[in-house]
């Protein structure tokens, strides 16, 4: 996967190309309007990661010339703002998800994921961890092709897990992937551990590898080189 | 009571107390001038009586006023220069509806004779003439009151059209639309300087708004992508070699990057709510509930609550649909989040009103000081303490009445329609 970055911070930007490099996406950096619109000009992205406030221009602009010359890239909206103003709006012009500052990097890994999922592969899609598959279109997870009975959250966590192997993901960024705004009042992630568990027994129940583990009282990490 | 009517009460006063004024005036010059002339009548009948007598005529054959009575006196009596009796005197005491008479005599000694002539008449009474004044005077007020009443009703519409009309648009200015009043002409001096003024104020609030909202999400976009960098280092530094105690900082830190987030959020969303950015229209409250408990299901039988829902179809409020969200949000996830072990959230929904309630520890503090800013039931614990202010405000918005009670471990928020 190939993806532009289009963030004028240039601490951010490399927060975002240091996590995506690591998981084999090749990135991309640009920090004004101007060069993001020559680059989107001149290459073919899968994904464009776009800020919306730009030193030269507003990022909302870029969008919408991104749809007029109907460029196929998927569209990954940052904003700073929490309103929903920006968010119907980036929306509207087209743009594929929306996300905002302080995010996650797993957060924006799993989104960028999903978006190429959504644009590029067409029919099923299937993650695949070893013995573990995840069926991102029908939402079946299986081991060893034995059917997983998950919820939507479970579902949902154990993509997340995928997405980002070999990761820490703490509870917190956990908490907000499963329950979005719902976690902005809760103060502890005990729940993200009753997930963990009931996936990690699911899993177990269906002889399967247990890979998750706990790491520190940072949160959970999906370890593929556990034996 | 409206400006007009305030100048018209102080006209009428003021022309109370100048009619009365006049009143008097009128009535001590009527009674002067009725006097004088009283007495120069009686005066001339008396002298041109004397004439006669002087030229011959006999006291019988005198052609007089029948007023005039001729005496004859002792010739070597005094002569009476000048005799008068007003019957209003002191002396003898009038009645009222008494006639005023005036008799003005004088003795004239003519050709060895010495008449006494007096002559009266009956002249005008001050009571009359009192009340002739006073009630010409009453009718000089009443019309003067209906007329200022029409006047001012009509002038009023005129002159002070400008006025109103830039009250007007006072009222209907929003800063929200960024629109500078524009007041029609006027002649009026005063009203002219209250325009320009006007004008200028908007025009100057606008500014100072679009600076302050520029500045706010400016501010914002300044402290959330540091913010941003923060915690990606941390999950950057978290992916590498690290001992516990390099987690645990990693973990405070993060924990304070959420809170600070979450503040911001919240001041956020409380900057927009007091500009009144959300617009109320009609929303379906009811599928909205249902949303948000459905999304919280799991969430609690994970945490061994039980649910009760009562919810009923159709409720239609006049509300914005992403501030129900807000609501509901904030006060289901304090539901959850406030729960004890084994506890349960009801949630009750009808056409008046919506009742969350649950089990919790009781409050360490009186419930409606939970609805101030960053007041919280245990000040250390480490939520933003917004979240109930963020729903009160909200409620204020919507004109929706908002309650939390507690008895013993049964929390209940109640919101009236």
């Amino acid at each position: 996967m190939k993806i532009l970055i289009v963030e004028d911070n240039e601490d951010l930007s490399e927060n975002i190309r240091n996590y995506l490099q690591r998981e084999g996406i090749i990135c991309e950096s640009t920090y004004t309007f101007f060069d993001a619109h020559d680059k989107i000009v001149s290459f073919e992205y899968d994904c464009i990661i776009l800020d919306i406030m730009l030193p030269d221009g507003n990022g909302l602009k870029l969008l919408d010339y991104i749809k007029q010359e109907k460029i196929k890239s998927g569209v990954l909206v940052i904003s700073a703002k929490n309103s929903l103003d920006d968010k119907i709006n980036g929306l509207n012009l087209g743009a594929d998800d929306y996300i905002t500052k302080p995010f996650h990097l797993p957060e924006l890994n799993a989104r960028i994921n999903a978006i190429y999922r959504r644009k590029n592969l067409e029919g099923d899609t299937i993650i695949s961890c070893q013995e573990i598959e995840v069926n991102t279109t029908t939402y079946v997870a299986t081991v060893n092709d034995t059917s997983l009975d998950l919820t939507r959250k479970e579902f949902d966590l154990l993509l997340y897990f995928l997405t980002n192997k070999n990761r820490v993901l703490t509870k917190q960024s956990i908490a907000e992937h499963l329950w979005g705004d719902y976690t902005d009042n809760l103060s502890n992630f005990d729940f993200v551990y009753q997930h963990v568990k009931n996936l990690r027994r699911k899993i177990e129940q269906a002889k399967g590898h247990d890979y998750i583990e706990t790491v520190y009282g940072l949160g959970y990490r999906f370890n593929t080189g556990v034996k | 009571m409206r400006l007009i009517g305030k100048l018209t009460v102080w006209y009428i006063i003021i022309t109370a107390i100048v009619l009365t004024i006049g009143g008097m005036i009128v009535f001590r010059e009527i009674m002067h001038n009725v006097d004088r002339e009283a007495y120069i009548k009686l005066n001339s009948w008396v002298r041109s009586t004397a004439e006669q007598l002087k030229q011959g005529v006999s006291v019988e054959e005198l052609s007089i006023n029948p007023s005039v009575t001729v005496i004859e006196l002792d010739y070597d009596e005094p002569v009476i220069e000048h005799y008068q009796n007003d019957s209003t005197g002191i002396f003898p005491p009038r009645k009222r509806g008494d006639d005023r008479r005036l008799i003005i005599g004088k003795s004239f000694k003519i050709n060895g004779n010495h008449y006494y002539i007096t002559a009266q008449n009956f002249i005008a009474e001050p009571d009359e003439i009192e009340e002739g004044i006073q009630s010409s005077m009453m009718i000089i007020f009443i019309i003067l009151i209906v007329f200022v009443g029409i006047v001012s009703l009509i002038v009023s519409r005129i002159i002070l059209r400008p006025f109103k009309n830039a009250l007007l648009a006072m009222d209907e200015f929003n800063l929200k639309q960024q629109q500078p009043i524009l007041l029609s002409d006027t002649h009026t001096k005063e009203f002219k300087s209250l325009n320009r003024f006007l004008e200028k104020m908007t025009y100057k609030a606008i500014n100072d708004y679009k600076t302050l909202k520029e500045f706010s999400e400016n501010a914002s976009h300044e402290i959330q992508t540091p913010l941003a960098i923060i915690r990606g280092k941390l999950e950057l530094l978290m992916d590498s070699q690290i001992d516990q105690d390099q987690a645990e900082s990693i973990n405070s830190i993060q924990n304070a990057v959420n809170k600070l987030s979450s503040i911001h959020h919240s001041l956020a969303l409380i900057t927009k709510l007091e500009n009144e950015e959300y617009t109320l229209e009609t929303i379906n409250f009811s599928n909205q509930v249902k949303n948000a408990v459905a999304y919280i299901k799991e969430l609690v039988e994970m945490n061994n609550i039980a649910l009760e829902t009562d919810i009923e179809d159709q409720v239609m409020l006049h509300f914005n649909s992403y501030l129900a969200d807000v609501v509901l949000n904030n006060l289901l996830s304090n539901a959850v989040k406030h729960n004890l072990a084994d506890g349960y959230i009801k949630v009750d929904l009808r056409n008046a009103a919506l009742i969350i309630e649950n089990v919790g520890h009781p409050l360490e503090v009186a419930p409606e000081q939970l609805f101030k800013r960053f007041k919280k039931s245990n000040q250390s614990g480490s939520s933003t303490g917004l979240g109930l202010s963020i729903v009160k405000q909200i409620c204020d918005l919507s004109n929706f009445q908002i309650s939390y009670t507690n008895e013993g471990n049964i929390h209940r928020v109640t919101i009236e329609f």
